[in-house]
């Protein structure tokens, strides 16, 4: 097989590869795409609208949950709590009777409220709504006695210390 | 009536005009993505997205070339950019290439013989295995719709450089049927 064989089966070849003929209904799809040119253009628009507004409403929320509403948390301790006017007056209330505090959560130091999205908001219970916990009565604790036996202190025997009685010469003017 | 005086008409407000366009021109445009991209019915779908957007683009055509040089120019780009699409690299990997060869042998007249049969699917296969380069410039020159001037000119790229990628096509294609003639 030479050039020219060689030549003609590649030209053959590529030419069963390529002759191919569209078929009959491209002109007539393309007519009518042409007529409605923006059709599948809507959709797309709404969808990507609808995700977007999605997004936005999500983002939204999140904000504003992590803003920790302390006008919403204040109004509700207030609607709990008609009377009390005071922010340290709802965090410490009194509960007439026992003396003991139902329960009352401790104000938020002044630390934590300088960061009001990450600190832990405190929860305030209404103090106008019985309690459900009996107040407990203690028992007085009984300490038994405890019998000892006294402690023996002997006393230390130290033996006498003969020493020689020491003699101050005087000193010489020489010092020979 | 020309091509120029048929996108006069589209351009004037009739719409039918360019289905006259599209039904001269819709072979080159339809061989020209199946030289790319090797498979008939994505072949199609890219011709006709290549024709809707030559619609709505008609007021960009300057006239520099001729309206099937535009033509196949816009269909290039289109399925040069499918062919570069992972999900369609992927399918085609999938997919076996025996939906043209069931074709081409059913082509096969009855005076073919069998070893030159088995030939021609030889450089048939051997055209897929080249670079994506060589292989469409090769097959968009056996479509014969364009001169390999028009066609450089459609790729955008030197003539001489559309030249050399035949060339160099035929080269590697005769290297490889050295052992099978």
């Amino acid at each position: 097989m030479n050039e020219t064989d060689l030549d003609r089966l590649i030209d053959r070849a590529a030419a069963e590869l390529i002759e191919w003929q569209p078929s009959r209904a491209l002109r007539h799809v393309v007519s009518a795409r042409i007529r409605e040119p923006r059709r599948q253009a809507r959709p797309r628009l709404l969808w990507g609208s609808a995700a977007m507004a999605a997004i936005l409403c999500a983002t939204l929320a999140i904000a504003l949950m992590n803003r920790a509403p302390k006008s919403s948390v204040a109004g509700r301790d207030a609607r709990l709590t008609p009377n009390v006017t005071s922010p340290s007056a709802m965090v410490e209330p009194s509960v007439p009777g026992d003396g003991q505090v139902a329960s009352a959560v401790e104000p938020a130091p002044p630390v934590a409220r300088a960061t009001p999205r990450r600190a832990p908001r405190p929860t305030v219970v209404p103090t106008d709504l019985p309690s459900s916990i009996e107040s407990l009565t203690p028992e007085p604790l009984v300490m038994p006695s405890i019998d000892l036996p006294p402690l023996e202190s002997q006393a230390a025997s130290v033996e006498r210390i003969e020493m020689e009685e020491l003699t101050i010469e005087p000193l010489t003017a020489s010092n020979d | 009536m020309t091509d120029g005086e048929l996108v006069e008409q589209v351009r004037a407000g009739d719409p039918a005009a360019f289905g006259e366009l599209v039904e001269r021109h819709q072979t080159a445009v339809y061989r020209a993505a199946l030289a790319v991209l090797g498979n008939a019915a994505d072949a199609e779908d890219v011709a006709q997205e290549a024709f809707v957007l030559a619609y709505r683009r008609l007021d960009q055509f300057r006239g520099d070339a001729s309206v099937k040089t535009w033509m196949i120019s816009i269909v290039w780009r289109l399925a040069l950019s499918r062919r570069r699409r992972v999900v369609w690299r992927l399918r085609r990997m999938m997919s076996s290439d025996a939906e043209l060869d069931s074709v081409h042998a059913a082509t096969l007249t009855p005076e073919d013989n069998l070893r030159t049969a088995q030939l021609v699917a030889a450089v048939r296969q051997h055209i897929r295995q080249l670079p994506p380069k060589l292989r469409d410039a090769l097959l968009l020159t056996a479509a014969g719709d364009l001169t390999q001037e028009e066609l450089a000119a459609a790729m955008n790229i030197p003539a001489a450089t559309f030249r050399g990628r035949v060339r160099d096509a035929r080269l590697r294609l005769k290297e490889k049927l050295k052992h099978l003639a």
